[in-house]
């Protein structure tokens, strides 16, 4: 197991490279002369060009992606237009905020998903499943930002139930997390629902009612077991839309988190601090990615197998030639 | 002759297979009329909308939904429902465009993938990666920043970061379809490799590419709606994503300048998914026997 | 084989005028339409027929297992050991499922479930039926993978570590784990390769002996069932159209169908110019003939064929023909 760790870290090095490589060509490529917006609109000529020089602005291509990646292996995400400060150390202040709210959504979104398509998948035409299934509907055709504007409408504005802004306690966090993992919630509800159903028509389901096995086993160790496949791929993706959930929300309900500190560096022209929160949201998803994949092979043996010692196979290749009738 | 009859006559059918099926899912029906309506809502944009979308009535500011002005009228006294309407011209364009665009590529990429297979494949395969490392509409976030804010940026950013999503679509059909004896059979028969890309793996492909592209236009939408929000759209022309990001300020007092572009965003994907899962399940040849 | 003499012994099953039908979009798919047979205990009974003439709902029908939606059990009776099972609650129809009752299924490849172990899976049923602890059930699961030929040491293992054969001798050690009364095998040997299935049908055959179950045999192959089989039922579009002990059907063969089933059949004894076919197709079962559903394909059909279904004859004691040429007298 833990030679597939490594194996799967190893595959991961060159991807997360890849996306040093996509961001740097971006911020080349970024209209704007960061030396004259670091200075602001009173600089002189000659004090851009010092600038420039200074900052390597007048290497070549590769140069100064080189310089880039010696300097993020450093931790150094360069330095925010705005504040002067370390685009690290910004980020670094505000992920812990993020991750709470992603983490949250994430376990709201499984919490709530899986058991209600499994229920759909189980009471498939019901009242029940129709309802599901139509607010599922609802939930991926959403766009986040409004709906958290509509809960806000209603709940605090209207009813003034909970807190349209902030983040100091239990109560903050109930807008945001729905506002964020509805479509999550819905995509995972729905996957659910049709791998159960896929699953339930299954030969070796029939094969466990044929044991005499109860309704619940059935469903939960025989079908769902197998379900959890499809399933947990789409909850890996999942991460991907409440990341950009929050990066969209978070400016909504004033959450001082990485989302909004990229949000306000869009608006700002504080390319760094953009780039930076691109890197180390795609570094989070890789390493979410890392996780779903190790739950695989923790799930299903087919895959598990794929990755212990070879000899164990050659073991079976050989019992199964030896077949001795009774 | 009668061969080629006979093979129209079954690809017809085929089609008309999927349409009768398509036709009994109730729900895919009504995604296929909202879809027809919100079409046609857009072409006749300027026939529809009671007002301009620019023209302004200091005179009728902030009014609420009322006769003259059914989605009342925004801090401009611009008639909102006349900014809805022209809205889904702008956001279907947007959505439409960039799919075109990302489809046209992922398919091409993908098939080359799919069907040559060995080092191409693991270039491209790898780049795919590497672009849904970074979730879709951060990578959409970024490059917009890249290029500046604008309608057209949007649609390039849309349009890119939603590539490597068809790519893998259509590489994995590819390969499915690939290994299936009736290619191999042409290909014993002597068939060129343009060939059969086009007349026995790209017919076979198309369902999964027709269920994506459906799907796609919804999630383009929501991209653009989202991008436009945060203010890398064109705040000088009615986009939904805009409008709303517009009315934050006034949310506690006049909500209807939220929610009714909000209510344009939700239906336009709403009818899509209908539509492309009424689709999938009408395509998918496991449902039909 | 002794078939006069366990003649004496108990009914075991006895299947009486069951109808299944599955309502698709298509109208409602006539599958079983009034099928009657029994079997004592000990005895094989084999039942015959091509694909989708309804031998498996028949199955699935006795074990309660029919899918529904869309499938439903429209009427008749299930007699095990003379109660009615399509009486019985879910409760007690568990409590014969696996324990009185088990099935061998057709598809090796897929009854397994494919993230549970063999061990954990032939365990299963022998800790739902027997009160036994986790480690008993285990040492049972280990016995019944021997009594199949398969070394006690691969219970840990996953289906897919297995090819078809084992999986099809698991399927068997879990069908028998809890020794039942009864084993419906359903085209248990369809799916291997040819010189499994020989392997295979010896192990049902044997262990059938050897324990003395009942056993319902579900196939389209002849020869099985010349093989194994004391009674046979000879199934088409979900009637049984001939009924009898295996000396009546191989020797004294009368419905047109079975007759025309040995004629498609090689035959190393007998010189013939070419195996004769049955023209046409199984009619639909969303669209059943009015009269007798063999008739469009009946060498010997009549006008007064397409009136009705026919009702069933004894020609001889025990053997039961669907024709009314048979009633007639033209029989041969």
């Amino acid at each position: 197991m833990s030679k597939f760790i490594i194996k799967r870290i190893l595959v991961m090095i060159p991807v997360l490279l890849g996306v040093t490589f996509v961001i740097f060509t971006m911020m080349y490529f970024t209209d704007g002369n960061p030396a004259q917006l670091i200075l602001g609109d009173m600089a002189t000529e000659e004090q851009i060009h010092e600038l420039e020089e200074e900052m390597g602005l007048n290497d070549p291509f590769f140069t100064r992606y080189l310089n880039y990646l010696s300097d993020l292996l450093h931790g150094d995400l360069g330095t925010s237009y705005v504040t002067g400060q370390p685009v690290a150390k910004e980020i670094m202040d505000r992920l812990p905020v993020t991750v709470r709210i992603s983490f949250c959504c994430m376990i709201f979104a499984v919490a709530v998903g899986i058991p209600a398509g499994i229920l759909s998948a189980v009471k498939q035409y019901s009242i029940l499943d129709n309802l599901s299934m139509v607010l599922a509907l609802v939930g991926i055709s959403l766009p986040n930002f409004w709906l958290a504007l509509m809960l806000v409408l209603v709940f605090s504005v209207g009813l003034g139930l909970l807190p349209p802004s902030g983040l100091y306690g239990f109560k903050y966090y109930i807008l945001p997390v729905v506002s964020i993992s509805a479509s999550a919630v819905a995509t995972i509800t729905r996957m659910t629902r049709s791998s159960m159903l896929e699953v339930i028509r299954a030969d070796y389901i029939r094969t466990a009612r044929a044991k005499g096995q109860s309704e619940n086993v059935v469903i939960f160790r025989h079908a769902l077991l197998n379900a959890l496949i499809p399933i947990i791929t789409v909850v890996g993706l999942q991460f991907a839309t409440t990341l950009s959930g929050t990066v969209v929300n978070e400016q909504i309900f004033a959450i001082p988190g990485l989302g909004k500190l990229m949000v306000d560096a869009i608006k700002a022209r504080n390319y760094p601090v953009v780039q930076g929160g691109v890197f180390v949201l795609a570094f989070i998803f890789s390493i979410l990615n890392l996780v779903i994949d190790l739950i695989y092979a923790f799930v299903d043996p087919r895959i598990r197998s794929q990755y212990v010692r070879k000899k164990n196979k050659r073991q079976a290749e050989t019992d199964n030639r030896k077949e001795v009738p009774a | 002759m009668s061969e080629n009859i006979q093979i129209q006559a079954r690809k017809r059918s085929q089609f008309i297979e999927v349409w009768r099926r398509l036709c009994r899912n109730r729900l895919a029906v009504l995604g296929m009329i909202l879809l027809v309506v919100i079409v046609l809502v857009a072409i006749f944009a300027d026939v529809i909308a009671p007002y301009p979308y620019d023209f302004q009535d200091y005179s009728s500011v902030f009014l609420g939904p009322c006769l003259q002005h059914p989605f009342g009228t925004d801090n401009f006294g611009r008639d909102i429902f006349s900014r809805v309407v022209y809205g889904t011209r702008i956001s279907l364009r947007i959505a439409f465009i960039s799919l075109a665009g990302s489809a046209l590529v992922g398919c091409i990429v993908g098939a080359i993938a799919g069907f040559f297979g060995g080092i191409i494949d693991a270039i491209i395969m790898r780049f795919c990666d590497i672009m849904m490392a970074i979730p879709r509409m951060v990578m959409a976030i970024s490059i917009a920043t890249t290029l500046g804010p604008g309608l057209t940026n949007a649609m390039i950013a849309i349009a890119i970061s939603s590539v490597p999503n068809f790519a893998r679509v259509v590489r994995a059909s590819t390969l499915t379809v690939k290994d299936q004896e009736y290619v191999e059979a042409a290909q014993s028969i002597g068939c060129s490799t343009a060939r059969i890309i086009r007349k026995y793996i790209f017919p076979n492909i198309l369902a999964p590419i027709i269920v994506q592209a459906t799907l796609g236009v919804g999630t383009a939408i929501i991209l653009a709606a989202s991008l436009s929000f945060l203010g890398l759209g064109d705040p000088l022309v009615p986009e939904w994503g805009a409008m709303v990001s517009a009315a934050r300020s006034y949310i506690r007092d006049y909500p209807h300048m939220i929610a009714f572009p909000g209510l344009a965003i939700m239906l336009s994907v709403l009818s899509l998914n209908l539509f492309g899962d009424g689709l999938r399940d009408a395509l998918d040849p496991k449902l039909k026997k | 084989m002794s078939v006069k003499n366990p003649d004496m012994r108990p009914e075991l099953l006895q299947v009486k005028d069951l109808v299944i039908q599955y309502e698709t979009s298509d109208g409602i798919v006539k599958a079983v339409n009034g099928v009657n047979f029994s079997l004592r205990e000990g005895e094989t009974l084999g039942l015959v027929g091509e694909t989708g003439a309804g031998k498996t709902t028949t199955a699935l029908g006795i074990m309660r297992l029919v899918p529904d939606p869309p499938g439903r059990i429209v009427s008749g009776q299930v007699f095990f050991e003379g109660k009615d099972l399509l009486k019985e609650n879910k409760v007690q129809m568990r409590a014969h499922r696996g324990k009185d009752i088990s099935m061998i299924f057709q598809d090796p490849m897929t009854s397994l479930n494919p993230v549970l172990t063999v061990g954990d899976q032939i365990a299963e049923v022998v800790r739902i039926h027997e009160k036994l602890s986790r480690a008993d059930a285990i040492k049972r699961a280990a016995e019944m993978l021997q009594i199949v030929g398969i070394p006690a040491e691969r219970m840990n293992e996953y289906p897919h570590q297995f090819s078809g054969g084992m999986k099809q001798r698991v399927v068997i050690a879990i069908a028998l784990a809890c020794s039942p009364k009864l084993i419906i095998a359903d085209e248990p040997t369809t799916a291997l390769d040819v010189t499994i299935q020989a392997q295979v049908l010896d192990l049902i055959h044997n262990i059938q002996q050897k324990y003395q179950t009942g056993m319902l045999m579900i196939t389209h192959d002849l020869g099985v069932v010349a093989e194994i089989c004391s009674k046979v039922a000879i199934m088409y579009a979900g009637y049984i159209v001939e009924y009898g002990s295996i000396e009546d059907i191989f020797e004294d063969p009368r419905h047109p169908y079975t007759k025309g089933l040995f004629g498609a059949l090689p035959n190393l004894k007998k010189k013939v110019h070419r195996l004769s076919p049955i023209d046409g197709m199984m009619p639909d079962p969303a669209n059943l003939p009015q009269g007798c559903p063999f008739e469009p394909r009946c060498p010997h059909r009549t006008e007064s064929c397409t009136q009705k279904v026919p009702e069933g004859i004894e020609v001889t004691p025990g053997h039961m023909v669907r024709c009314i040429c048979c009633a007639q007298g033209g029989g041969k």
